[in-house]
């Protein structure tokens, strides 16, 4: 049988079969998945310009009327409990580690606006984990315009809150993540032992981007691959070893495409200001960890064989059409052991996110 | 012992320890190296065309001194033909498919000019063939901006020098492909059977790629994403289905993430408004090189697109080349010696109607 939980889901070619398994103790987990929180629209109503949302700026008009009516049909699944459940229970998913839907991200808003959205967001997710406990964990969000308030945030929802770590962006407003005063913060994050989902809002400059929703399905995997490329090369990584980072969309195009830097690394100064030369980029590269949402299974192998099974975690995107929607069965296709179907579906999240 | 044939190359990691020499177990065709020609660039001093254009702005100064630097370490090999056989010679290439450096497209200047230093690239690309025309085939340039010129000078190309093809970029001016007024120029090369090779220069996503080198390193193959992905939703290979292009650097982003454009075909009007099956049945049709520097991502691609769809290529001179093409080739692991020989040599002569001497 196959597990759906879009509505308009497409028959997928993965074999859709929940998981067997010797050790049925595997909870699965879904790494990838957002909240939506209608009262933070209303916060920042006053303030919104389109120009700071490039997903929507950049995009046609017929990308843009698709997507509002998009957005109302699934509302019930972003926003409403017991859909939720009954939506995890159809994919096959025991644990959502939910995060903020990106639209809430609201960098470009004044930074007490800001830390007012973000508490409210994370409010909402503590809420959401507080009436299902064995359902779902937390990934707060935090207002990045604002280092010292980000950390603040952090620090809320990970003692407060008992979050298990943050959902960010690839840059703030346009600003790379390894150049927006950002140190303190990933140091507390690599303190406090939590992971970072990093989840893209499209991409700042996308004027050819406009059509064939080319504002996500190029932009966001290219947002994903600038930030971890200025997060190695600026030396974000090498100073925050500790920094346990998942990329959403399967690491962008960067995971699949990594030979590049390292065959110009040793070669050229100009990419050695903060990478000595004697340092390779993607021992950098394999340290972050990559969700499973590419669509296909050789795709997923291929991550797979290059970072290792205990680096890749499931994912969906729920609750957007870009969701993979039957994230067990797609993990079950792959040609991989149990032991690595194991790790993927939920071994791997249940460590970086200290499942019971 | 390992060979290497740019001067700064640095060990390579393919794990294989001689590269197969020329003719003596695969033909091998290196299809992405370029030509550089001096009098074109002197062309472009005259003060009468020099502001009439941007010209090419470093990303930062110290990435600007390298590449000037560079280009004045790689200029033999750049322009001197016997420099470059005897590279080929020690790399185990036994046919390059020469294209213009990627400097020379020129299609921010008026039509006119592109056109007059089209002609000259094209005409000396052509002498070197001639000079040696079992080592070489020639890959042209055209002015883009103009369709009408660029077709005239393509079929100049291919009549009067019997070229196998022509170089062109991932946009015009900023315009994509598609949107640049170039059916004529698509049907063209589709009706006298000649290889697109389209080869990116920088990035029209300057801003956040100034350092490291990100301009290449990422604007590279995000540029070749652009263009794939509109030649796909565009239609245009649908509506030339006989064309062949073949895209540098292992066809930048798309070959090795199309899951993503898939997936929305299936449920999004928006990504289906002029295409009549999934975005991946298009990308099928494409070519792609073997500049990706790893075994384990060409062996992707060979299994994900077929062995007859990769070919092999260096980037020579430039410090972006793969230094081993034949090594890295022969040392991916999985690959069957048929396979080794299609991607070396098979696959280009094909698509370049070049005849592999008789074994």
């Amino acid at each position: 049988m196959l597990f759906k939980c879009a509505h308009n889901a497409p028959e997928t070619g993965s074999a859709g079969h929940r998981i067997q398994l010797n050790d049925t103790n595997v909870r699965s987990v879904d790494i990838h998945c957002h909240l939506h929180v209608p009262k933070v629209d209303a916060m920042v109503k006053d303030v919104f310009d389109v120009k700071f949302e490039p997903l929507i700026n950049y995009a046609s008009d017929e990308t843009r009327s698709y997507q509002q009516k998009h957005v109302q049909d699934i509302m019930p699944m972003a926003t409403d409990v017991a859909t939720r459940i009954a939506n995890m229970d159809a994919a096959g998913v025991d644990v959502q580690a939910v995060s903020t839907a990106p639209g809430h991200y609201c960098y470009w808003v004044e930074p007490d606006l800001g830390r007012e959205v973000a508490q409210t967001v994370n409010n909402s997710l503590a809420e959401l984990v507080n009436g299902n406990p064995d359902r779902f964990v937390a990934l707060g969000s935090v207002p990045l315009q604002d280092p010292e308030m980000a950390v603040s945030e952090l620090n809320r929802c990970v003692d407060e809150l008992g979050m298990r770590g943050v959902e960010i962006s690839t840059d703030v407003c346009g600003t790379e993540l390894s150049r927006a005063g950002l140190d303190r913060f990933f140091a507390r994050v690599e303190e406090l032992g939590v992971i970072i989902f990093m989840h893209p809002g499209g991409f700042t400059e996308s004027a050819r981007f406009a059509d064939h929703y080319f504002s996500n399905i190029i932009a966001n995997p290219l947002a994903s691959t600038v930030a971890v490329h200025y997060l190695i090369f600026d030396g974000v990584m090498d100073r925050h070893p500790g920094l346990k980072i998942c990329v959403a969309h399967g690491g962008g195009f960067m995971a699949s495409y990594s030979g590049r830097i390292d065959h110009a690394h040793p070669l050229r100064p100009d990419m050695q200001r903060h990478l000595p030369k004697d340092k390779i980029p993607t021992d950098y590269l394999k340290r972050f960890y990559f969700d499973t949402v590419v669509f296909t299974d050789h795709q997923l192998e291929y991550l797979v064989k290059v970072f290792g099974a205990d680096h890749i975690l499931m994912g969906t995107d729920y609750p957007y059409d870009m969701a993979e929607v039957d994230p067990v069965g797609h993990v079950n296709s792959a040609d991989l052991s149990d032991s690595e179907k194991a790790a993927i579906i939920g071994g791997n999240a249940a460590k970086l996110l200290s499942l019971n | 012992m390992l060979f290497r044939c740019t001067t700064k190359a640095p060990a390579t990691d393919h794990g294989h320890t001689e590269v197969v020499n020329n003719g003596s177990k695969h033909f091998t065709v290196d299809v992405h190296c370029h030509v550089h020609v001096l009098e074109a660039d002197a062309m472009l001093a005259d003060p009468a065309v020099a502001d009439q254009a941007k010209l090419y702005k470093e990303a930062n100064e110290l990435t600007g001194e390298i590449n000037r630097q560079q280009h004045k370490d790689i200029l033999p090999k750049l322009t001197d033909p016997s420099v470059r056989i005897a590279d080929m010679d020690r790399c185990g290439i036994d046919v390059q498919a020469l294209s213009p450096s990627p400097f020379h497209y020129n299609y921010a200047y008026p039509a006119e000019f592109a056109r007059e230093t089209s002609v000259v690239v094209n005409d000396h690309i052509a002498g070197i063939v001639s000079g040696d025309p079992d080592r070489f085939v020639g890959l042209c340039t055209v002015p883009l901006q103009d369709a009408d010129m660029a077709v005239a000078e393509l079929e100049r190309c291919v009549n009067q020098h019997g070229m196998r093809g022509v170089e062109i970029s991932t946009n015009v001016r900023g315009q994509d492909l598609t949107r640049a007024g170039l059916e004529k120029f698509f049907a063209k090369v589709e009706e006298l059977d000649v290889m697109i090779f389209m080869h990116p220069i920088g990035t029209s996503y300057k801003e956040r790629m100034t350092d490291h080198y990100f301009r290449n390193t990422i604007g590279h193959p995000l540029e070749s994403a652009l263009a794939v992905g509109h030649l796909v939703f565009d239609g245009y290979l649908e509506k030339f289905p006989g064309i062949k292009i073949c895209i540098a650097h292992g066809g930048g982003y798309v070959p090795t993430y199309s899951g993503r454009f898939d997936h929305p075909y299936h449920l999004r009007d928006d990504c289906r408004q002029v295409i009549s099956k999934p975005p991946s049945h298009y990308v099928k049709k494409l070519y792609f090189d073997t500049v990706v520097f790893t075994d384990h991502q060409l062996r992707y691609l060979v299994d994900t697109w077929g062995a007859d769809h990769i070919v092999m290529g260096t980037d020579y001179p430039y410090d972006m080349a793969e230094t081993d093409p034949v090594g890295f080739v022969d040392g991916t692991s999985g690959l069957s010696e048929e396979q080794k020989s299609t991607v070396m040599g098979g696959n280009a002569a094909r698509l370049l109607k070049i005849n592999p001497p008789s074994v």
